[in-house]
C-alpha cells in the first residue's frame, strides 16, 4: 500500500508503473488470442453428431445441434470481449464526463450532477440493462453494448468524481491553477495522467462486470440473438440438455470464470492488493 | 438522533423522485409501440381495440402530462394493470414477492452465517493456513457467475447424485407437513447459488474491518481487564455489528440482480422471474414497477446502512450532530 501512495504522489513514476500494471492484463489477452487462433472455426450444424462427449475431433464435445463446442466457445469469446470492452469504454466516457464535470465545476453543478449520479447508482446495473433491452429490442451487439455501458456508467462516474475530488486540493493542482491553467488544460494535463492508473484498474474490474452482465442477459435469452454465440447463450442452450450432458455447461462456465479471474487478478495486482 | 433521522429521510425524497423520473424516461420516451409489437407477434386485434389500447396506454398526450399522471397514481400505490392479463400490477407483484423474500432472506442468512465468521477467523490469524485456503477457494467461487454455478450444481446434485430436486418450489407434489420439507429441499440449491459469489466479498470485507476494529491485542487487553465469556462478547458485539450492517449496501443490489437469474434458472416463481417474463412480453407496467421497486430496495439498503452507523458507533453520532451531513 505504501508503494502505491508513493507512485501516486510522484507523477514522473506513473508512466513506468502504468506499464508494469498493464503487463499481466496484456499477458492474459495474449493467451486468449492464441487460443482463438488455433481453435477450429466451423460451427456448422451436423445433427448426426449431436451431443458427442469430448474427444480428439471435438475437444469440448458437441452441442445438441452437433456444433463443435470449442469453436462455439471461441466464437462466444469474441462477443463477450467486444461487449465487455465496448461497454466499459462507453461507461468510462460517460462516467468521466459526468463525474469529472461534477467534481471540477463544484458548487451547484456538483450538487446537481452528484444527485444524478446518486439516482442512477440506485438502479442495479443488471436491472437497468434489462429495462433498456426491453425498450431497445432489436438484434445485434449495439443495444447490448449500450445497455450494459449505461448500466455501468453510474459507478464509474462515482469513482471518477471521488478520484478528482481527492486530487483537486493537491499542491500540484493549486500550482497549475496559479500559473493560469484553465479547466480543460488542468483536466487533460494535470489530472488525466495522475488518474490514468486507477482508471485502468477500475476499467479492468469494469470489463469483468460488463462480461458478467452480457452473459447473464444472453443466458436469459435477452442478449445476443442466434446465430451469434455468447457464453451465456451457449449455457442457456446447455440448460435444455442438463440431464444428459455435462460438457455443454462445463466449458462455457470455465471460459467465463477464467476470463473474470484473469481480469480480477490483473486489477488486484495493479492496486497492490495481494 | 431523531433530527438526523428526519433529515436523512427527507434527503431521500429528491432521490426517490429522480428514480421515478429515470424509470419513466427509460420506458416511455424511447420509440417503441407495444401495440405494434403485439399485432406483429400475431395477437389478433381490431383497429378499434388497437386505438382503445393506445388511448389506455396514454399515447397522444405529452410526456410531462403522462409523467405527472403516472407519478400521482404511483403515490396512490396504483401501478396500473399488467398488459398480459389485465390484473392490477400490485396484485401480480404481491403474488411473487413472498417467494423472492423467502429466497433472499435465506440467502442473506447463508451469506452472513458463513461470510462473517470466516472473516473473523481470518482476521484473528491473518496469513494462517486456514485463512489462506479460505481466501483462495472463495476467490474461485467469486469468478463463477451465479447462472453457471446454478447449471453446474443442478447437473452435479440433482442429475448425477440425485440428492436434491432440479427446480421448482416443490409445493405442488407434497401435502401436509411434507410440504415444508420439500420446500426446504428446493431452497438449498438456489440459496447456495446466490450466496456463493457474495461469500467472497463479505468475507474479505469482514476480515479487513475486523482487523481495523480489533487491532492485535485488543481482545487480550479486554481479557486482562477481567472480561470473559458473555461479557467479553457484549464488549465487542456493537463493533462487530458494523460490518454486518455496512455489507448490506453491497449485498442488497447483488441479491436483487442475482435473484433475477437464479429464479429463472430454478423456475422459482418470484419477482426476478416475473421481470424476465415481463421483459420478454414487453409488459411495460410490470417492468416499470419492478425497476422502481429494485431501485427503492437499493435505496432502502443504503438508508439502513447510513442510519445504523451512528446508532452503533457513538463517535459518528457526535460528528453527525452539528451539520447533519455525513456519508456523502
Amino acid at each position: 500500500m505504501a508503494e502505491t501512495t508513493a507512485d501516486r504522489s510522484d507523477p514522473r513514476r506513473t508512466g513506468g508503473a502504468l506499464g508494469r500494471r498493464l503487463l499481466p492484463g496484456l499477458l492474459v489477452l495474449g493467451a486468449l488470442g492464441a487460443i482463438v487462433l488455433v481453435a477450429p472455426s466451423s460451427t456448422e450444424i451436423r445433427l448426426p453428431e449431436a451431443l458427442q462427449a469430448p474427444s480428439g475431433a471435438h475437444p469440448f464435445g458437441t452441442d445438441a445441434l452437433g456444433r463443435d463446442l470449442l469453436a462455439r466457445v471461441v466464437q462466444g469469446a469474441r462477443v463477450s470481449l467486444e461487449v465487455g470492452f465496448g461497454a466499459t469504454l462507453l461507461a468510462l466516457v460517460l462516467g468521466a464526463l459526468l463525474g469529472g464535470t461534477a467534481a471540477l465545476r463544484a458548487g451547484a453543478v456538483d450538487l446537481l450532477l452528484g444527485r444524478v449520479i446518486e439516482v442512477l447508482g440506485c438502479f442495479p446495473p443488471f436491472v437497468l440493462a434489462l429495462a433498456l433491452v426491453t425498450v431497445a429490442g432489436g438484434a445485434g451487439l449495439m443495444p447490448i453494448v449500450v445497455a450494459v455501458g449505461l448500466g455501468r456508467a453510474a459507478s464509474t462516474a462515482r469513482f471518477v468524481r471521488g478520484e478528482v475530488q481527492r486530487r483537486r486540493g493537491a499542491g500540484l493542482w493549486i500550482a497549475a491553477r496559479a500559473s493560469g491553467a484553465g479547466l480543460p488544460r488542468l483536466a487533460l494535463r494535470h489530472l488525466l495522467p495522475l488518474a490514468a492508473g486507477p482508471l485502468v484498474v477500475q476499467a479492468a474490474f469494469g470489463v469483468a462486470q460488463a462480461i458478467l452482465l452480457e452473459s447473464s442477459l444472453s443466458f436469459l435469452g435477452l442478449g445476443i440473438q442466434p446465430p451469434a454465440a455468447s457464453w451465456g447463450m451457449i449455457l442457456a442452450e446447455g440448460r435444455a440438455t442438463v440431464e444428459v450432458a455435462w460438457w455443454p455447461i462445463l466449458f462455457p462456465s470455465v471460459a467465463i470464470a477464467a476470463t473474470l479471474a484473469g481480469l480480477e487478478w490483473a486489477g488486484s495486482l495493479a492496486t497492490g492488493d495481494e | 438522533m431523531s433530527g438526523f433521522l428526519l433529515r436523512r429521510l427527507l434527503a431521500c425524497l429528491p432521490t426517490l423522485l429522480g428514480i421515478t423520473l429515470v424509470a419513466f424516461v427509460i420506458l416511455n420516451l424511447l420509440p417503441s409501440d407495444p401495440v405494434l409489437t403485439w399485432s406483429e407477434a400475431g395477437v389478433p386485434m381490431s383497429a378499434e381495440s388497437q386505438a382503445r389500447l393506445r388511448a389506455a396506454l396514454g399515447a397522444g398526450r405529452g410526456p410531462a402530462e403522462r409523467y405527472s399522471d403516472w407519478l400521482l397514481s404511483v403515490v396512490r400505490l396504483d401501478l396500473g394493470r399488467s398488459l398480459r392479463d389485465a390484473r392490477p400490477v400490485q396484485e401480480v407483484i404481491g403474488e411473487a414477492l413472498p417467494w423472492t423474500a423467502l429466497l433472499n432472506l435465506c440467502a442473506m442468512a447463508a451469506i452472513y452465517g458463513v461470510g462473517l465468521p470466516l472473516g473473523f477467523l481470518g482476521a484473528r490469524r491473518p496469513g494462517s493456513q486456514g485463512d489462506r485456503w479460505s481466501r483462495r477457494i472463495l476467490l474461485i467461487l467469486f469468478v463463477v457467475p451465479p447462472f453457471a454455478a446454478a447449471l453446474l450444481m443442478q447437473r452435479l446434485f440433482a442429475v448425477r447424485l440425485g440428492l436434491l430436486p432440479l427446480q421448482g418450489t416443490g409445493l405442488g407434489e407434497a401435502t401436509g407437513a411434507a410440504r415444508l420439507g420439500s420446500l426446504a429441499e428446493h431452497l438449498v440449491l438456489p440459496v447456495l447459488c446466490l450466496a456463493l459469489a457474495a461469500w467472497a466479498y463479505t468475507t474479505r470485507y469482514a476480515r479487513a474491518l475486523f482487523r481495523t476494529l480489533f487491532p492485535a491485542g485488543s481482545v487480550a487487553a479486554a481479557r486482562a481487564r477481567g472480561l470473559s465469556g458473555l461479557r467479553l462478547a457484549r464488549h465487542f458485539a456493537p463493533m462487530a455489528a458494523l460490518p454486518f450492517v455496512s455489507i448490506l449496501g453491497a449485498v442488497v443490489p447483488a441479491l436483487v440482480a442475482g435473484s433475477v437469474v437464479i429464479e429463472e434458472a430454478f423456475s422459482w416463481p418470484g419477482l426476478g422471474r416475473l421481470l424476465v417474463h415481463a421483459v420478454e412480453g414487453r409488459d411495460y407496467p410490470v417492468v416499470l414497477a419492478l425497476v422502481l421497486l429494485s431501485a427503492c430496495a437499493v435505496l432502502a439498503g443504503q438508508l439502513l446502512v447510513d442510519l445504523a452507523y451512528p446508532a452503533l458507533d457513538p463517535r459518528l453520532r457526535e460528528q453527525v450532530a452539528p451539520d447533519g451531513s455525513h456519508g456523502g
